[in-house]
């Protein structure tokens, strides 16, 4: 599973930050065994709930402190009970006499986000691969199974949530074995909710995971893993030092940007932030230095001394790949100017999203932004709308093409709009992905049929037990991040669980579908679609429009089109009455409140022409064809 | 008001202190301070028909008593709290006021002669239901100053009646009339419905017929309104009845414009036709937001941009007003922001032909309309939907059909 890395998806910045109320510790006995592990597994699994225990069993955090998933601080993690962010944490812990410093990452389970995974797995020797053993292995259980194999990490398999009747730990194990070739036997099976078995993992944790190999007097290496953008410090870069020391008051250099700081402040979090004067080899923790923008720190970069630089960089990761793009536009009660500051503040927070101006005729002026994935869109959408407070009329997620020209030169497009004129094109190419799907076997028909549908090409199915495969197909990312998901999990009822890699661009029967509404192509609109699907995709959209956009004082004609040529048209009927009869003393008040919801309406509406689209319409394009 | 918004349901029975607002104190923000009007509330109807949302209760007429001397002491607690009241104009509305006996009609008038300064009254109204009216209480009211009666008569079409579950037949309207003519009120405005169920244009053309025939001064002509929470949209929703078809209603809407635009009633509001000079006064009053006290249960009054609710309650109002210590039983507040004072008075002006005047707007508001509309100008602009001079802002009769798109449009331009 090469390449997972690539597709895979992150929000950069938070890592579990409480509060900054520095308090003194000593620096890390020399005597101390360190352990740096994270916690991967597929969605809601039980990662977030297994840290909270380990948090509590470790004496880190009191009975008192404690609320569900602590790490996920943010407020949309919360809401969510998803983890969107890696948060890293270190505790102490003593067995058999020893003591450990076991320093743990938990990581985000959605396919949006294998990017944070990736970071974490550099940053440690172990992972702790959690199965909920009435799931069992589930498409993120392999990917990221794989993808910590692959970075080299011993791996603890846990089996999660065997307090539940439903659990069925033995088969669990078997698959785990089967799929992932990890000793059925090795598994060590918990309730991170009741605390059942924890100890035991304490144990395989201090005893199986190996320690740091690095060497404290080496010169400084330190693998910059995540940062976050903090108001008042600025940029505070996450690092796990892997050879020599860090320490306050040196300077120090990135070896990618090739840019010089001095160390301000450092510490770790246990959970809440603590300040130590130096890390050493092995260790994991935090430090700022007077770094303004998040820009300035390459995630995967190494820090190194100025005065005693190491010869080589460490590994480091490739960067995020943006799969995702949409428009944002400013909403009624919000300007240009500010929508662009907005995203410029998030931005410090998130680095794994792009923005860049863009104008339509439609729409006036916004930006094209670019996303990890779908979730990660949704969840950019909402921050800067609660966090930034600004309205944001959104456009329908499409992918990136590649077109190639006459000439043969090769460009990137994100935007149906940028399509150069056809007589230029040689070809248009769309990205394609490899898809590993898990589901029931009595599925397989209904999800074969499903990936066909959606140009699917097939490669092999793969037992998991008696019961379950997993399907793999390549499939264009277009298909996918059209409404694929939602059919998979209704399907087979919730069972069926995907992941997927780039792959790369592939060249196909594409061409553009203009959208007109009252005779006006909506640019936002436009769309690159495969020539066998355009008709239908064009009704469906047409269709959906219809309901979305509400009834005007005259008739709006709505048509999609290839070209000059229409292939669907429906048309808005004439609002011909829409009066209150009567409005006296006693019917002012409900009868402004009621226009004055309407006005609410109003707010996430785009003036196009004479025509008012609502904020849903500009998603029509998502609308599944027959 | 230092209380949080009491909700009318939570309210108990016998209401202490502080759970009802108290009576706003006058600002002179944005509004003309005297008193212009005074709506009365009598929510007693002998049956409640099966469209109505007003606040009126069938069977309850021995409370009739109790609650007019709770009015009596409402009309002294504004008194006391606003000063002396000198309205242009009264209304009484209901409900059905003429369901009170001629001598509790003679006590009502009493106690407005005894509290009111009447100087300056120029128009008097009382809402009459054919049935309930006889010379009696013609006799009553004429001598205490009422000049203007407005019948509910709806329609002249017995079957139509039955839709709505009227208790009166069309005959009566008439006589009603003649009552009033013989006592020596003159002013008479008869309400009509027009999209009642089953109802064709040909029908709808013969009420209007009918209703000329008595040639009254005023003409309102309502299109039915399927309400929440009553019987007619209970019956609507159960299939029992269909609504009038859109197009057919529209082009009632036209006919009643042409056919009583013919016999000298014009058109000075939505829904409102009157022979020159005979504009309903009071309503007007609304329409342009002056200030209006309102009296009785579920009444609602504005002053100075508050707005506020009587509780909507017979018990209720009773027991607030004689207990020990009476209160006015408000039960909602409103506080309009200036940008909502503007939009609301944009509004209830686009409501009436004259339309908005953008100098009386903007002395009244401070807020410069012909700028804030002028988005919804360009929107409009060659539709033929607004009227638009240097002077003043107005729907074409064609706007005012959709005038709730527009009016929409315009409110949120106030923002
Ligand atoms: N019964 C039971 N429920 C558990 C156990 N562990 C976790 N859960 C529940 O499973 C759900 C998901 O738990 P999380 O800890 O948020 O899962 P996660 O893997 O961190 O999820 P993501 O971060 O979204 O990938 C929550 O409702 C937990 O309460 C367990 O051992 N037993
Ligand atoms: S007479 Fe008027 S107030 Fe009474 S029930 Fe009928 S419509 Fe309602
Ligand atoms: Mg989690």
């Amino acid at each position: 599973m090469a390449g997972l890395a690539a597709l895979s998806l992150a929000l950069l910045g938070k890592i579990g930050y409480h509060s900054f109320g520095f308090s003194r510790s000593k620096a890390v006995e020399s005597s101390m065994k360190i352990r740096n592990f994270c916690i991967i597994a597929h969605i809601d699994h039980g990662k977030s709930t297994l840290a909270d225990r380990i948090l509590e069993r470790s004496g880190a955090i009191t009975e008192r402190e404690m609320q569900a998933q602590f790490l996920d601080d943010m407020d949309l993690e919360r809401e969510r009970g998803i983890t969107i962010k890696a948060s890293a944490v270190s505790v102490r812990y003593q067995l058999d006499g020893e003591d450990y410093m076991l320093n743990l990452i938990d990581t985000p389970g959605h396919v949006d986000f294998h990017y944070e995974v990736a970071k974490a797995l550099q940053a440690c020797e172990g992972a702790l691969l959690v199965v909920d053993a009435t799931q069992g292995v589930q498409a993120q259980t392999v990917a990221n199974a794989y993808a910590a194999i692959e970075a080299g990490l011993e791996i603890i398999p846990v089996i999660n949530k065997i307090d539940l009747p439903s659990a069925r730990s033995d088969e669990v194990a078997e698959e785990m074995e089967q799929v992932l070739g990890i000793d059925a036997l090795s598994c060590v099976r918990i309730s991170a909710k009741s605390g059942l078995g924890i100890n035991d993992l304490f144990r395989a944790i201090c005893l199986k995971l190996p320690g740091p190999k690095g060497d404290a007097n080496l010169p400084l290496q330190a693998l910059i893993f995540d940062s976050k953008y903090d108001e008042y410090r600025g940029v505070i870069v996450y690092v796990r030092v892997i050879n020599g020391r860090i320490s306050m008051g040196q300077k120090i250099r990135m070896m990618g940007q090739q840019r010089v700081y001095q160390i301000t402040a450092m510490g770790k979090f246990a959970p809440k932030t603590t300040a130590v004067p130096a890390l050493a080899a092995g260790e994991v923790g935090f430090f700022v230095a007077n770094i303004k923008a998040l820009g300035d720190v390459t995630i995967g970069d190494t820090v190194t001394d100025v005065n005693n630089p190491a010869v080589e960089p460490l590994a480091g990761y490739r960067p995020p790949k943006q799969m995702v793009y949409c428009d944002f536009y400013p909403g009624p009660d919000t300007q240009y100017t500010q929508l662009r500051e907005a995203l410029e503040r998030l931005r410090l927070n998130d680095s794994s999203f792009t923005f860049e101006p863009e104008n339509s005729d439609a729409l006036g002026f916004g930006f094209r932004c670019g996303f990890l994935g779908l979730l990660h869109m949704e969840i950019v959408q909402e921050r800067l709308e609660r966090e930034q407070k600004v309205q944001v009329v959104q456009t329908a997620p499409t992918v990136p093409y590649e077109v190639v020209l006459n000439d043969d030169t090769v460009k990137t497009i994100d935007s149906a709009s940028e399509l150069p004129d056809p007589s230029k094109l040689k070809e248009i190419r769309e990205p394609m992905i490899r898809a590993n799907i898990i589901i029931p076997g009595e599925n397989i028909g209904d999800i074969s049929k499903l990936c066909q549908d959606r140009r699917g090409v097939y490669r092999k199915t793969e037992y998991i037990g008696p019961q379950r495969v997993i399907l793999e197909y390549d499939l264009p990312l277009a298909e996918v991040i059209f409404d694929f998901f939602d059919r998979l999990k209704t399907a087979t009822r919730g069972y069926g669980t995907l992941d997927y890699n780039f792959l790369g661009f592939k060249a196909d029967d594409l061409v553009r579908m203009d959208i007109l509404v009252n005779g006006q192509a909506i640019g936002a609109l436009s769309l690159i679609v495969h020539k066998s699907k355009a008709e239908s995709r064009g009704r469906a959209i047409i269709r959906k429009l219809k309901t979305e956009i509400g009834r005007h004082l005259f008739e709006v004609p709505l048509q999609a089109a290839i070209g000059s040529r229409v292939i669907a048209r429906e048309t808005i009927s004439a609002m011909r009455k829409n009066v209150t009869a009567k409005c006296y003393g006693g019917d002012v008040s409900r009868k402004r409140k009621l226009l004055e919801k309407q006005k609410e309406g109003k707010k996430r509406m785009k003036q196009v022409g004479r025509v008012e689209i609502p904020q849903e319409a500009f998603m029509a394009v998502l609308e599944p064809g027959e | 008001m230092s209380f949080a918004t009491p909700s009318a349901l939570h309210l108990p029975l016998s209401p202490r202190a502080g759970e009802f607002y108290d009576l706003p104190h006058p600002t002179r923000q944005g509004a003309i301070s005297d008193i212009a009007a005074i709506y009365i509330h009598i929510p007693f109807c002998t049956v409640k028909c099966h469209y109505c949302d007003f606040f009126s209760v069938a069977d309850h007429l021995n409370q009739a008593p109790a609650l007019l001397t709770a009015l009596n002491t409402e009309l002294r607690l504004q008194i006391q709290h606003f000063g002396s009241i000198n309205p242009q104009t009264i209304f009484i509305g209901g409900g059905t006021p003429t369901l009170l006996s001629p001598v509790l009609l003679q006590n009502l008038m009493n106690m407005l002669h005894q509290h009111l300064g009447l100087s300056a009254l120029n128009e008097f109204t009382i809402e009459a239901n054919p049935n309930t009216f006889d010379a009696e209480r013609a006799k009553v009211l004429q001598a205490a100053g009422v000049n203007r009666i407005s019948f509910g008569a709806q329609s002249f079409v017995p079957g139509e009646l039955l839709a709505l579950q009227r208790d009166h037949n069309p005959q009566s309207v008439a006589q009603a009339v003649q009552f009033a003519r013989d006592a020596g009120i003159d002013n008479i405005n008869l309400d009509l419905i027009f999209a009642i169920p089953g109802q064709t244009r040909q029908s709808w053309d013969y009420s209007l017929d009918q209703a000329l025939a008595l040639s009254p001064q005023h003409l309102s002509c309502y299109s039915l309104m399927y309400e929440p929470n009553t019987p007619l949209t209970a019956r609507l929703k159960a299939g029992q009845i269909q609504a009038a078809p859109e197009s057919l209603e529209i082009s009632m809407v036209e006919h009643t414009h042409c056919k009583l635009t013919a016999a000298g009633l014009s058109r000075y509001e939505i829904s409102n036709y009157a022979r020159p000079g005979r504009e309903c006064r009071h309503n007007l009053h609304y329409w342009h937001s002056s200030n209006h006290l309102a009296l009785g249960p579920s009444a609602w009054a504005h002053h100075d941009a508050r707005r506020w609710k009587n509780v909507p309650s017979i018990n209720r109002y009773t027991a607030a007003l004689l207990a020990d210590a009476p209160r006015v039983p408000i039960v909602e507040m409103e506080h309009l922001t200036a940008a909502q004072y503007a939009g609301e008075l944009a509004m209830l002006q686009l409501r009436l032909r004259t339309g908005l005047h953008w100098r009386e707007f903007q002395n009244r508001t401070g807020i410069d309309a012909v700028q804030k509309l002028s988005q919804v100008l360009q929107k409009y602009d060659g539709l033929g939907y607004l009227e638009v001079s240097p002077q003043h802002l107005a729907l074409t009769n064609q706007a005012m059909i959709v005038s709730d798109t527009i009016l929409a449009d315009v409110l949120a331009a106030f923002g």
